[in-house]
């Protein structure tokens, strides 16, 4: 008994000493991460689990309120819209974003800091508001961006109709030596897994839902397939992401700040926390 | 034993071990519980804030390169405090946090992080030395480090060192990537290539001649390609012809898109004579419509002679298809320009593939460029332009479209009116009050609809 006792005791310690380079699931978005409108239940999660020293991480995730200098490094996060002033969205509730009607072109670009190195892949999520042209009810004239309806319902799909979307790395404070300036991100095609230049890349969205992008994590030295040198990615590093939207668009668009999330898995330890934020 | 076990029971150690792991169970999670008070104040949040790095309050953009001052070197204190600090964090910090200090004690400091128990710790500890080994005078000290650990088989992150030291050493490294190109696992080569890729100067190609032939790794491989076509040498060009010209499909892909990433005259000739000697793979031909070489090397073969219109029908169609998932405006404009002469062509076929292959591109200007076809005295010219107009007409030029719903042919006029039917206005009026009488029923059914409900009569 007593050697059973024992052997429990050693295995309760092994298991009592904290990993030294786990991973665990962040997500990154323009401004305070736990008050982004669209969190979820599983952002939620992450912000509750997501501890260091006894801090939530994503407390210390506002770089739009409080831009700061780190080593040198001026630190930011960005929403900028040619389409005009925000306004109140009729797809989601209490929600405020800027709108550009069809055939209108505009340009919307998140500019959002890594709070951890990662250690995976990126998911890109896009959350859209995306109507038929002239309308605002978005539980009667949903629509998709490039398709056109004839009068007679007919419908077609025109890729030329589509905005398109572009995604850049840009150095941090603490980048990978050798990072000195940005350069485009690969995706990874969903199912399939080839890669694509994240540069002007056609892609489609739909209504209320969530477009997931797979941004390729950079290795250094590699060459994306949009021929820069790659990278590894740190944290404080930022990821610029822009849509735009072109004159031939045929639909209503609507996009805010909170509109676009990183996700991804970070490696345990490699924190970057704002100075002047915390709730 | 006996008279230990006899003097110290089991069932004493046991519970005297069990004591000390819930007493240290119970200081981690109460340590982890400290998740802060919503209604802790700003200030004393950020004073309290474990590894919030520290503010420079500089504006000099040097990176943190300011150097040191002789009275203010506790910095030193703090990173040897911090080799021994528990926490992961704090001793990734205390390794960030040096690079604001370029010199020799840095430098020593972060050599022996690089013997940390933590691999996170020690692969920032590479990348603080290597940013201070490219942006400050101890470059040579630190590639001797690194080199060193790139060498050192027991050394868990040897590749991360290795391909540190290649973007301060350069050429010096060489040997040493050598004995990665040689290791038995691929996770060696792979280092090595993107190595070899950091250094990009001629001396690397004997190397990546030597990867190709011992690594079958389609990733290397492909890393192999874009590392010589960035040394841009004779000899690498030609190692890439040589591969370009392979029975591997993926080989002869990733090459070929490798030599299009150059997009210089004369290797997109290159690539253009491979493509009229069909030399290339459906599939390489369609990686280099997305290549951003795609509008010079097809812009080529499209006026050639020499090139069959059987080829050339191929060729658009292979530009409408594929050339389209992405690309800077630039690129599509190139292309755009590429195809636009053989609107033109003699052939109606050729002229057709063309139009498709315009609205495929999507550049600037395509409205315009496919407009210019709504008046060709070939029907089946007219009705492939109307077709490819759909989803570039727009309020601003839906009215070049009103002429065609009186066309001939029933399906571009239908079309045609379908394109215009949501713009048309109160200005377009006369128009549609002429219409009430079009021959071609459906139309003459939906005008005074149209009248009705977006003019309001």
């Amino acid at each position: 008994m007593a050697n059973k006792i024992i052997l429990f005791s050693v295995v309760l310690a092994f298991m009592a000493v904290p990993a030294l380079a786990g991973n665990c699931p962040e997500f990154d978005a323009v401004g305070l991460d736990p008050s982004n409108y669209f969190n979820n239940v599983t952002n939620d999660r992450v912000v509750q689990n997501n501890i260091v020293g006894g801090y939530r991480l994503n407390d210390y995730s506002d770089w739009l309120m409080y831009p700061e200098m780190v080593n040198g490094a001026y630190v930011f996060e960005e929403f900028y819209t040619s389409a005009g002033g925000l306004s109140i969205d009729p797809c989601f509730e209490g929600y405020d974003s800027a709108y550009i009607d069809a055939y209108n072109s505009a340009e919307y670009r998140w500019r959002i800091i890594l709070q951890m190195k990662p250690q995976s892949d990126i998911n890109l999520s896009i959350v859209d508001c995306v109507m038929r042209q002239g309308e605002s009810d978005i539980w009667s004239r949903a629509g998709q961006t490039g398709r056109y309806r004839a009068d007679w319902g007919q419908l077609f799909f025109v890729p030329s109709g589509n905005p398109t979307v572009s995604v850049t790395a840009i150095p941090g404070p603490y980048a990978t030596p050798g990072f000195d300036e940005p350069f485009v991100l690969d995706a990874r095609l969903l199912p399939g897994l080839s890669l694509l230049c994240l540069n002007n890349a056609l892609y489609t969205s739909k209504a209320l839902w969530e477009e997931g992008i797979v941004i390729v994590r950079p290795k250094n030295g590699e060459t994306t397939s949009c021929g820069n040198t790659a990278y590894d990615l740190k944290q404080g590093d930022a990821i610029e992401v822009v849509i735009t939207v072109p004159p031939t668009s045929t639909a209503d668009i609507r996009y805010g700040r909170d509109n676009v999330m990183l996700r991804y898995i970070g490696i345990v330890g490699t924190y970057f926390m704002n100075q002047s934020t915390g709730s | 034993m006996d008279g230990i076990s006899s003097r110290f029971p089991l069932k004493w150690i046991a519970a005297v071990i069990a004591l000390l792991v819930i007493v240290f169970v119970w200081m981690k999670l109460n340590q982890n519980s400290k998740v802060k008070s919503p209604a802790t104040g700003l200030q004393e949040s950020a004073q309290r804030a474990p590894v919030i790095p520290a503010h420079e309050g500089s504006d000099s953009g040097s990176k943190g390169l300011e150097g040191d001052r002789p009275e203010n070197r506790s910095w030193i204190a703090s990173s040897e405090r911090a080799l021994n600090n528990e926490e992961v964090s704090q001793r990734i910090q205390a390794v960030l946090d040096l690079r604001k200090h370029p010199g020799a004690e840095a430098v020593h400091l972060l050599a022996n992080f690089l013997n940390d128990k933590a691999e996170v710790v020690v692969s920032e500890a590479i990348d603080s030395l290597g940013f201070i080994g490219l942006n400050s005078d101890r470059g040579d000290a630190v590639y001797e480090i690194l080199e060193e650990k790139a060498k050192d088989k027991g050394f868990a992150l040897r590749g991360q060192a290795l391909i540190t030291a290649a973007m301060i050493g350069k050429d010096r490294l060489l040997p040493v990537v050598s004995d990665f190109i040689y290791d038995e696992n691929d996770s060696g080569k792979d280092s090595a290539v993107r190595a070899l890729s950091l250094i990009a100067s001629p001396a690397c190609v004997h190397y990546i001649d030597v990867l190709l032939h011992k690594s079958d790794d389609s990733e290397v491989r492909r890393n192999s390609f874009n590392a010589l076509a960035k040394i841009d040498s004779p000899e690498a060009l030609e190692l890439l012809q040589k591969h370009m010209a392979s029975s591997n499909d993926e080989d002869q892909a990733a090459s070929a898109l490798a030599l299009s990433s150059l997009n210089r005259p004369e290797v997109n000739q290159i690539l253009a004579d491979a493509i009229q000697g069909n030399q290339l793979e459906t599939g390489t031909i369609r990686a280099l419509a997305r290549s951003p070489a795609a509008g010079s090397i097809f812009g080529d073969l499209l006026q050639r002679e020499g090139v069959e219109k059987a080829e050339k029908a191929s060729l658009l169609k292979t530009i409408a298809k594929h050339s389209t998932s992405y690309g800077s405006m630039e690129r599509r404009t190139e292309l755009k320009e590429a195809v636009e002469p053989l609107l033109s062509s003699s052939d109606p076929m050729i002229q057709k593939e063309a139009i498709r292959a315009i609205a495929g591109i999507g550049a600037e200007g395509t409205d315009a460029a496919l407009m210019s076809k709504l008046d060709s005295k070939d029907s089946s010219i007219r009705q492939e332009t109307v077709s490819s107009l759909v989803g570039y007409v727009t309020p601003t030029n839906y009215k070049e479209l009103l002429p065609v719903i009186w066309d001939d042919d029933q399906e571009t006029r239908r079309i045609a009116f379908m394109c215009v039917q949501q713009f048309v206005g109160e200005s377009d009026r006369e128009v549609l009050e002429k219409a009430r009488t079009h021959p071609d029923e459906l139309i003459r059914k939906q005008v005074p609809m149209l009248l009705d409900q977006v003019l309001g009569r």
